[in-house]
């Protein structure tokens, strides 16, 4: 028969409710753990409810927090301590959050503190800390070939020089014929073109390509305005190469060009060594030897005094890498305006002279930056542009 | 393209060392890339630009070293032997059967060239051997061909590809008794007509293409290759060797047509010279007889449907001696500049 007491409690609810006692576990997954969990904040939730007075605080406060036999010593002692070790951990924590509960209860209980209700799925989590700093976005950083093209346009900038830029997709007439390659000519084979499929109809100067060079712009530079020029026209071009350590089927360049009444090829040299001293720096030597392009006659390649061996061909006894141990790096093409050219655009090759040459940008980026695989720019590596920054 | 400076040694006496002269090669714009081997099995790769293609050889080179540092250049003067000599070649095999001919014999009353195509084809010049043997080259021919890395095939073969690396003009040897009808006719192909290349590919051929014929079919691609059934084979008795100027267009075309790049169509492209042609033959005829015995049968044909003549190089004075100038000291100094 049950005691008088418990009659005499469940018949009158006004009195105190039955106080909770702390079942022994035997289970301890996750599920037992949560419906032991559950009653327990169930219980402590009616409990809390009923406090009413002082005393009534105490005696709750009491029950679930006295060291000697409140219900968080006995949820220690029947659940963590018996708990077998692999589910330790797991009872441990929710040892821990019933706690915290326990305390938030008995302390909203106190006078003077608005009655609130512990919601038995009380959510546990941390709160916000506002005093951690916010989630910056990274900015970019330039390109390594843009940086180096925009260092080689201002170069020449500082020389006044303007800055033109052209179509990427360009007929033949531009890519090759005014720059005095004819037709059917071997010189075209020196440029290994891309051309747009599907144009046999079209006359063979319409036929639209891929531009091999950024020296199309200089034509269409010479065709809406008369001379004096001094452009430089930097951009991409593609070729038919196929892509290995230093070559690349898209690349850029920047060409240039002046045009007057008293250009000579001494004003080239000039140009083009201060240009690679302020490229690379004032101990660098430049050389010129002959060459060929359709477009200038006559013709010139430059080579720089290796930038890695001083262009002494050795680098600590052994032959220098870079410049194949003969001390000279080979980088721009030049020469004097053909004639041709000229005639092409309508300037009069009698009274006019010009020069004109050309740089490959990933080549002095390569040499600047020192690295070693041109595919390098192009594979979007964040680990590699951001060495750039 | 590989060249010996040891071969360059036979047209002008060279004393400076390999690795200097590729330097001041380069730097006069003939740029040798590479050097590999020593001394006398030096080789050098060069990378001789398009407008350069009387460089493409080592007479070029050598001409140009001639220029570089000041020394006399030796001609090059084939010494042929005269109709009725010409001993049989070394070799073992026996006397062939060379047909007794009439000295003088003239080869037009017996073959004859017809240019059908003055535009593609401004000059054909022939020469004939008759009597000849077919073997491996002599000793010195077959290293200076390797030299070069170019293959050995037969005496006749290598003596054409021997005057080409030599002197740069391309030249081709028939096989005389192959040639059916007596003739060659330099056309444009017919539509339909088919030829099997030396390399063994037939080839459909399309009436653009500039073709050497016999009087019933095609014999070669024009300047790009010659055909099959009427190359140079052991059984070989008697030679036509061809020395011709064929329009770098058309060369090109046919070329690109049939996606055969030779060294023969690469000069031709670029513009071989249009005035060597009977040197050319000459000296191919020369290297035959040394080789392969046999003798020249009548006089050498030279048939010219058009004539190419040397464009003038203007100079304008006013240019010139507008860039001068009176020095400090009084003398007459030129500044830099650009004509």
């Amino acid at each position: 028969m049950p005691s008088e007491s418990l009659i005499r409690e469940a018949k009158d609810p006004d009195q105190h409710p039955m106080p909770y006692s702390v079942p022994k576990l035997k289970d301890f997954s996750t599920k037992a753990l949560d419906k032991a969990a559950d009653k327990l904040l169930a219980a402590l939730a009616v409990e809390s409810e009923a406090v009413k007075n002082a005393d009534g605080l105490k005696a709750f406060r009491d029950r679930w927090m006295a060291r000697k036999d409140g219900v968080l010593t006995q949820i220690n002692d029947l659940w963590l301590k018996a708990a077998p070790k692999e589910a330790k951990r797991e009872v441990g924590q929710r040892v821990n959050e019933l706690k915290s509960a326990v305390t938030q209860a008995v302390e909203a209980c106190q006078p003077g503190r608005a009655k609130t209700s512990i919601s038995v799925n009380a959510p546990l989590e941390p709160a916000l800390d506002i005093t951690l700093p916010g989630i910056r976005r990274p900015l970019g950083a330039e390109h390594p070939v843009i940086k180096t093209m925009n260092e080689i346009v201002s170069v020449f900038r500082n020389l006044g020089y303007s800055v033109e830029e052209g179509p990427e997709i360009e007929t033949d007439y531009y890519n090759f014929e005014a720059l005095n390659f004819p037709a059917n000519h071997p010189a075209r084979d020196t440029q290994d073109t891309l051309m747009i499929a599907g144009q046999e109809s079209k006359l063979a100067q319409d036929r639209l390509l891929l531009r091999t060079h950024t020296s199309p712009v200089q034509i269409r530079t010479m065709q809406k305005q008369p001379p004096p020029v001094r452009v430089v026209c930097p951009g991409k071009v593609h070729r038919n190469d196929a892509p290995d350590a230093t070559h690349s089927p898209i690349f850029h360049q920047v060409e240039g060009l002046a045009v007057d009444t008293n250009i000579t090829f001494c004003d080239l040299k000039g140009t083009l060594d201060h240009a690679m001293k302020a490229l690379f720096g004032s101990s660098v030597k430049t050389r010129f030897y002959p060459s060929f392009f359709p477009f200038t006659e006559p013709s010139a390649d430059v080579q720089i005094s290796c930038i890695f061996c001083d262009g002494k061909g050795t680098r600590d006894g052994a032959p220098c890498r870079n410049c194949k141990a003969s001390g000279w790096i080979e980088l721009l093409g030049c020469g004097m305006v053909d004639p041709n050219v000229l005639g092409f655009v309508g300037y009069d090759p009698k009274k006019l002279s010009g020069f004109a040459f050309g740089m490959g940008v990933e080549r002095i980026a390569i040499l600047k930056y020192g690295v070693d695989d041109i595919q390098l720019f192009f594979q979007g590596d964040v680990r590699f542009l951001e060495q750039f920054c | 393209m590989k060249l010996s400076p040891q071969w360059l040694r036979d047209f002008v006496d060279l004393t400076v060392d390999p690795q200097r002269l590729a330097d001041e090669l380069t730097l006069a714009g003939i740029a040798v890339e590479a050097v590999s081997g020593t001394g006398d099995a030096t080789v050098f790769e060069m990378e001789i630009t398009t407008n350069r293609p009387d460089a493409m050889n080592h007479y070029g080179v050598a001409r140009e070293c001639s220029a570089l540092y000041d020394l006399p250049l030796k001609a090059i003067v084939p010494r042929l032997a005269s109709a009725a000599k010409s001993n049989p070649a070394a070799g073992g095999e026996g006397a062939r059967n060379a047909r007794a001919l009439p000295q003088g014999a003239s080869s037009a009353a017996s073959f004859s060239i017809q240019i059908e195509d003055p535009e593609g084809c401004p000059r054909y010049g022939a020469r004939m051997i008759r009597g000849v043997t077919i073997q491996s080259s002599p000793e010195a021919i077959i290293q200076r061909l390797q030299s070069v890395d170019q293959r050995p095939i037969n005496n006749a073969a290598d003596a054409s590809n021997y005057a080409l690396w030599e002197m740069g003009h391309p030249t081709h040897a028939f096989d005389l008794d192959l040639l059916e009808g007596g003739r060659i006719k330099v056309r444009r192909a017919a539509a339909g007509e088919t030829l099997r290349t030396i390399d063994g590919v037939d080839r459909k051929l399309s009436p653009e293409d500039l073709i050497i014929a016999d009087a019933k079919k095609p014999v070669a691609l024009a300047g790009v290759m010659g055909g099959f059934d009427t190359m140079i084979t052991p059984k070989t008795n008697n030679i036509l060797i061809e020395s011709a100027w064929f329009d770098p267009v058309a060369v090109r075309q046919s070329s690109r047509r049939h996606a055969l790049h030779t060294d023969a169509s690469h000069r031709f492209e670029r513009g071989a010279d249009y005035g060597a042609t009977s040197l050319a033959g000459a000296r191919v005829a020369q290297l035959i007889l040394e080789s392969a015995g046999g003798q020249l049968w009548g006089d050498e044909l030279d048939v010219i449907a058009r004539a190419i003549d040397q464009a003038p190089v203007e100079l304008r004075v006013s240019q010139v001696t507008s860039s001068r100038y009176r020095s400090p000291a009084g003398d007459w100094m030129w500044s830099a500049r650009s004509i």
